[in-house]
């Protein structure tokens, strides 16, 4: 059977609270989406790989004080954990490092989970992002605004969440997350007419 | 302007060729992990068939005791440690020494001496004269000690009707020195009782009255009803002049 978010209702969510194999099924369905938003916020596998373990972590250790409010309630808590991982480790690691998408080793000055997982796998990963050369160009100039807005930019553009979710995974007013991708599309626009084509860049993430 | 810029930007963050892939050494290696921490290794302990029977065997007797038997042998303790109590205040007020000298705090806020063989009376508590001042001031009759004899009065002819409900002993409190032992009771209008009493002497200091608004149905609810004292206090006892707070 392939494994969907239609099966999750209120019942699969409590039986998965105490059931290793439900909760394996829960992660099956999560593992993509989760790991996917971290990689298009931080452009970085490694990085995305040490959130994703330290989301699903959480969602294990925490998992009985989730409540069930709907359908998208438990997307949205995970989507808020993963938020909030990411946002903490950006706050405690101020880090700089060399983002030049033509250069395939730019990842390596950041020790991470890579050295666990030493296999083709990720050189074919590396090798994917890097084509998205495009989005790395928005996402470096990305990177340059407040969290806040690269935040709901991302989750609205990439992630196709509605402002009804990010509201929820934010926990702010929707009318506060309007402002915040008005205000980021428009620092976003004349970062971008700014810094059209830039080649080697030092790319501060926050 | 603004808005036609923004749309071109909005479609072009729609339109982005996104990287969307997983890392499938990744994921098993995290799945392992997770499915296998101690979260869940906790949760299982029980599951193991050796201590299946045992484990279920203690836990249920113990949650039969938690659910039936607990409250009831609790009820039972405190209605029985709150008749010794009552049974004791009641010699202690039979037996009050007509010479000593005992202080009532009325609802009225005025100290009302209770000395049973002398002219009774109110002392203003706003002076902080010495007692012999105090005493001087007597000016009304002492209704205090009629008032306690009265509410045990009415608390045995209701218990011989069985108007009374959950007797409870409801703990200790501690106040200008004195160590009081609480006992609480139920009439058939839903009226709270509540008398405090010394536990050297065995004289009843406090007696509350009041209506909850909720319909006390259960022993347990007795204990953990408030008590508005400033509304609801009838009569306060004071067995020495020290003790009167001053105001």
């Amino acid at each position: 059977m392939a494994l969907n978010s239609d099966i999750l209702t209120k019942k699969f969510i409590q039986k998965a609270k105490n059931d290793p194999e439900t909760f394996g099924q829960l992660f099956d369905i999560y593992y993509r989406p989760i790991f996917g938003y971290l990689l298009r916020r931080t452009a970085n596998i490694d990085l995305a790989q040490d959130l994703t373990s330290e989301t699903f972590l959480k969602v294990l250790k925490n998992f009985h004080q989730f409540k069930w409010r709907g359908e998208n309630s438990f997307s949205g808590w995970l989507f808020k954990i993963a938020t909030n991982e990411m946002n903490m480790h950006f706050r405690k690691n101020k880090r700089v490092f060399l983002l030049n998408p033509e250069n395939p080793g730019f990842l390596d000055n950041i020790p991470a989970s890579r050295d666990y997982f030493p296999d083709s796998e990720i050189i074919a990963a590396q090798e994917e992002l890097e084509k998205k050369q495009e989005f790395l160009m928005i996402r470096r100039e990305l990177n340059k605004l407040r969290e806040e807005y690269q935040t709901v930019i991302t989750l609205k553009y990439f992630e196709k969440k509605k402002i009804e979710e990010i509201s929820q995974i934010l926990e702010k007013p929707e009318g506060t997350i309007k402002s915040w991708i008005h205000r980021g599309l428009k620092e976003l626009k004349e970062s971008l007419q700014a810094n059209e084509t830039p080649q080697n860049i030092f790319h501060y993430i926050k | 302007m603004e808005e036609s810029n923004f749309e071109k930007i909005e479609k072009r963050l729609r339109n982005i060729d996104l990287p969307d892939f997983e890392l499938s050494r990744h994921k098993t290696v995290l799945r392992q992990n997770l499915l296998a921490s101690p979260f869940f290794k906790k949760r299982h302990v029980f599951f193991d068939f050796r201590l299946t029977i045992p484990a279920f065997s203690a836990v249920s007797l113990i949650v039969l005791f938690v659910l039936f038997g607990y409250p009831h042998l609790r009820f039972f303790y405190q209605e029985t440690k709150a008749e010794e109590i009552l049974s004791m205040a009641e010699k202690a007020v039979e037996n009050l020494d007509p010479k000593k000298e005992i202080y009532a705090f009325s609802e009225e806020r005025e100290f009302t001496k209770l000395s049973p063989e002398t002219p009774k009376g109110t002392i203003p508590t706003e002076k902080s004269e010495s007692l012999a001042e105090k005493q001087e001031t007597i000016s009304s009759p002492n209704q205090g000690l009629e008032k306690i004899e009265l509410e045990f009065n009415k608390l045995r002819e209701a218990k011989e009707k069985g108007e009374i409900k959950f007797l409870q002993y409801v703990g200790e409190e501690k106040t200008l020195g004195l160590t009081l032992k609480k006992i609480r009771y139920v009439d058939k209008d839903n009226i709270v009782t509540e008398i405090k009493i010394n536990s050297q002497t065995n004289l009843p200091v406090e007696i509350i009255n009041w209506a909850p608004e909720k319909e006390i149905n259960k022993p347990e609810m007795v204990r953990g009803i408030f008590a508005d004292e400033e509304k609801t206090a009838e009569i306060k006892i004071f067995e020495n002049a020290t003790n009167i707070p001053k105001k």
